[in-house]
């Protein structure tokens, strides 16, 4: 029986550390979630999250068909549907005691920067969240795997001959704890 | 709702249900509100579905393509039989007859919740379908009517020949729309370089405009701006010119409206950005103009409070750029929010900007990030005297929020 439950134990104690919470994390490190690995920047309290294999962070986005002004490349419904499809997912991968929690903060939002191809298919995410969250370096692993394979950004028709050209696109949206919140008690 | 009066003094009521294409709502903005009871949008492709108020039963569909329409439907109410017949007629020969037909019934479901609401919506998804057995021909090569065929009927004429309107009936539907979109366009209009097809596209994206897409709160606003344009006595020119970066621009020198290509036409929302530079033009003693010349002293004022006033409207927070640093995305987004108090009001007064630590009004110190790090970085020069006066105008004579 001592057995048994001193196995228990040291499993779950194995299994709590697999999970990083993001408070933990330092600045300017490397730390590893389940598969991928993430380079940590904090600042001003708020943690930034780069897959280290994302290749395009610090590369400058070329759109030589763009004029200064380019926040119109989704149509306002489309945009309404982006970002609530991104809210869906980050409210199936975060509890509703965290997110209670968090929408109290100054910054009440997870941060993501999502680059594109001009397609409007997502290449990479960088996301930024309140550094002493008890969210965990898995559950962003999940949500950025998730919208890699799942979301895709219905680009305006009329934005076709100003996305040509372009390396890449960029979209930068503030996800809500509050609307993630909405969501999840209006599934359940 | 059409009521009309036939010619024995006979009144008749028909629904007409609009039933637009996919790629027509895309390109209208996911708005029909060009189209009228008597009037067909020049892009308009989908159908419309006649049916009778008192029995509900379904008397025709029109299918139209780019404006025109290019086959009539209609509802086999004499129990004829089913099958196809392949008549001869001029250059070849037509397939006519009787075939069931099925329409998909989709529903958007959405969901509000919270104070403020929010409401997520899903893609739609298909509840049913309704199927009638219909007479298939081809209007462009017009057959023998089938007897008990509604348009046999002289009175059902216009019904059934929505572009060509009975010119000897004394009575005509009166316009939906108080004022016609091509009649508040023509206000605000000088000249043009636009066909009378692209014409006819802007004025539907102006009507978008003015009614807020189903946006109250939009069409409240955008309404207001547009009449202080017309009390300036302000007119545009429009044009396409494919040299232009970007997709859509206001050149306050000509005063003209210039999109890339015509795609952009139909967007209210480009139209809306540029028709704010050219409320702009009107408010500023002297044009913004001024602001456009020599050292460009004061563009980014320009930028920036049409930016803000895009922001503020949208609930959204891309004056800056999407590749500017998150802690400066989020610092502006919660000065949005603050100023809005979460998007429930508009701000009125330069105060309600707020002030920092130095007693400086944050206006100038978003308005200095957005000349740091948003795409017109380092375009003319800052003006630290030139409030927002055109935005904080318009929040504060419209009474809309």
């Amino acid at each position: 029986m001592k057995t048994i439950i001193f196995i228990l134990l040291v499993g779950i104690t194995i299994s709590c550390a697999a999970q990083k919470k993001i408070a933990n994390l330092k600045n300017n490190t490397v730390e590893r979630a389940s598969e991928s690995k993430y380079n940590v920047k904090i600042e001003d309290n708020r943690v930034s999250l780069i897959n280290a294999s994302n290749k395009l962070t610090g590369v400058k986005q070329i759109s030589p068909n763009m004029g200064p002004n380019e926040t119109n490349l989704l149509a306002p419904l489309d945009r309404k549907k982006a970002i609530a499809q991104l809210t869906r997912i980050c409210a199936s991968h975060i509890s509703s005691e965290d997110m209670e929690r968090l929408k109290k903060n100054k910054y009440p939002w997870i941060t993501m920067r999502i680059r594109t191809d001009i397609n409007g298919k997502p290449l990479e995410l960088e996301l930024d969240v309140q550094a002493n969250s008890n969210l965990t370096l898995e559950q962003m692993e999940k949500i950025e795997r998730d919208i890699l394979q799942n979301v895709s950004f219905r680009l305006a028709p009329y934005t076709n001959n100003v996305v040509k050209g372009s390396n890449f696109l960029t979209f930068l949206y503030g996800i809500h704890y509050d609307n993630m919140l909405k969501i999840k008690n209006t599934d359940n | 709702m059409l009521i009309y009066k036939t010619k024995r003094n006979g009144f008749r009521q028909v629904l007409l249900t609009y039933v637009p294409d996919y790629d027509y709502l895309q390109k209208s903005n996911f708005s029909i509100s060009g189209n009228q009871i008597n009037k067909i949008a020049a892009n308009f492709s989908g159908y419309i579905l006649y049916s009778s108020l008192k029995t509900g039963r379904n008397i025709q569909l029109l299918q139209f393509e780019n404006g025109k329409m290019i086959k009539k439907r209609y509802v086999n109410t004499n129990g004829k039989a089913k099958g196809k017949q392949v008549q001869k007629v001029k250059g070849g020969t037509q397939t006519m007859g009787w075939e069931e037909q099925c329409i998909d019934i989709y529903e958007t479901p959405c969901i509000t919740a919270g104070d403020p609401g929010v409401e997520v919506c899903q893609d739609p998804i298909k509840v049913g379908e309704e199927c009638q057995d219909v007479w298939v021909d081809d209007p462009e090569e017009p057959g023998d009517p089938e007897p008990g065929d509604p348009c046999d009927d002289p009175a059902n004429f216009w019904m059934c020949n929505p572009d060509n309107p009975d010119p000897e009936d004394p009575w005509e539907p009166e316009p939906e729309q108080p004022e016609d979109a091509r009649d508040s366009l023509d206000k605000i209009m000088k000249d043009t370089c636009l066909n009378a097809q692209q014409v006819e596209a802007l004025a539907e994206t102006l009507s978008g405009y003015l009614n807020g897409q189903g946006d109250a709160d939009l069409a409240c606003i955008q309404k207001a701006i547009y009449n202080k344009v017309l009390a300036a006595g302000k007119k545009f020119g429009f044009c396409v010119d494919s040299n232009i970066s970007g997709n859509g621009s206001y050149n306050p020198a000509t005063g003209n409206f210039l999109w890339k290509d015509e795609s952009g036409i139909p967007v209210v929302g480009l139209f809306g950005r540029e028709f704010f530079h050219g409320y702009q033009d009107t408010h500023y003693s002297g044009g913004t103009a001024q602001y456009n010349t020599g050292m460009q002293n004061g563009f980014p004022n320009i930028e920036f409070e049409q930016a803000l006033f895009n922001d503020i409207l949208n609930g959204s927070a891309t004056a800056m750029g999407s590749g500017v640093p998150s802690a400066i995305f989020n610092e502006y987004e919660a000065w949005i929010e603050s100023i809005t108090d979460n998007y429930t009001k508009y701000p009125k007064q330069f105060s309600d900007f707020g002030t920092d630590s130095n007693n400086v009004n944050k206006y100038y110190h978003f308005l200095s990030l957005f000349y740091q790090h948003s795409a017109y970085a380092n375009m003319g020069t800052v003006n630290n005297s030139l409030q927002p006066s055109a935005l904080l105008n318009i929040f504060n004579t419209s009474n809309c929020k």
